[in-house]
């Protein structure tokens, strides 16, 4: 009867452990959540393939925590440094340039947009309108230059050349006419007279001598302007 | 002999010279008479030839057959006359 009894606890103390076993093995298995117990080999071996799993995402984490990190320790120096290397070597200097002003450097980036500015409305007024006028008066017209050149190109022969100077005088006369508020002279024809002189002054010297016709071209408007104005057609008869 | 040589062929290259540099004025002349008569008004294309009258007159005749008396009267004026 002893044996029978001892028999039978020793049965239900190995049917209780291995019932308290079998749930213990199946747990591991069934959640991962147990590796930190690591009570058995099966637990180790399963463990390592959620732990390579593990690290693996790490490193795109601490990139990514690293730039976050970056960008929120100091958001200002190291945006700012990146601003400065993508404007300088890539192509995103827009983007940058937009970061740069809208995130607090305003010095810096009111520089650079006054900077700009400033050298571009310089740069095409000086160039435009203040170096412009400067030639205006550059032309200078030297008249006795001018005279000078046409006494001396081989462009035009003698007779030419004095068939050209009567019609030049001609024309002084009918200005001084003008001037003097006698005739029927209008601007209008003394300008179609003049402009038809000076193309047979072209005319002929196109061909001969180009740098002189273009010298007497370039001065059309001021000899002109001389011509049309009394006060400087007086000194112009007195010369 | 051969000095007398190298006279005569000087004298030949000069005499050709003179008239190569009057050859090449004729056209330079008819040019400046021709843009003197265009300069008047008149139909010139081209003068063929020219005489010489005297000091700054001239008679030409044009290509087309045209004949002119340029000339520079006593005021100073260049003036061209149809003949």
């Amino acid at each position: 009867m002893r044996h029978i009894a001892i028999g039978g606890m020793s049965a239900l103390l190995l049917l209780v452990g291995c019932v308290h076993e079998k749930p213990a093995a199946q747990r591991p298995a069934a959640t991962p959540a147990a590796p930190q117990n690591a009570g058995s080999a099966q637990k180790a071996q399963t463990a390592p393939a959620p732990v390579p799993a593990a690290p693996t995402q790490p490193p795109p984490a601490p990139s990514e925590a690293g730039a976050s990190r970056a960008s929120a320790a100091g958001s200002a120096a190291a945006t700012g440094s990146a601003g400065a290397t993508g404007s300088a070597g890539a192509t995103g200097s827009g983007s940058a340039k937009t970061k740069v002003p809208g995130r607090g450097e305003s010095a810096a980036a009111s520089a650079p947009r006054a900077a700009p500015p400033s050298t571009a409305s310089p740069g095409t007024t000086a160039g435009g309108t203040a170096t412009r006028p400067a030639p205006a008066p550059a032309p200078a017209l030297d008249l006795t230059s001018l005279e000078q050149r046409l006494r001396d190109t081989r462009a035009i022969g003698v007779f030419t050349k004095l068939s050209l100077k009567n019609q030049v005088d001609d024309l002084l006369g009918e200005f001084r006419t003008f001037h003097r508020r006698q005739g029927a002279l209008t601007v209008a024809g003394l300008r179609q007279k003049y402009d038809l002189l000076l193309l047979k002054v072209l005319s002929l010297l196109q061909d001969g001598d180009p740098p002189l016709a273009a010298a007497i071209s370039s001065s059309r408007e001021a000899i002109w302007a001389m011509l049309i104005d009394p006060l400087k057609f007086e000194k112009l008869a007195r010369i | 002999m051969s000095h007398h040589a190298s006279v005569l062929a000087s004298a030949v290259v000069a005499v050709l010279g003179v008239a190569g540099s009057l050859r090449a004025e004729e056209p330079a002349m008819g040019r400046d008479l021709a843009a003197t008569i265009a300069l008047q008004g008149m139909p010139c294309d081209k003068v063929v030839s020219a005489t010489r009258n005297g000091d700054s007159d001239y008679t030409a005749t044009c290509k087309d057959g045209n004949r002119y008396h340029v000339f520079v009267d006593s005021t100073g004026r260049v003036v061209v006359q149809k003949l």
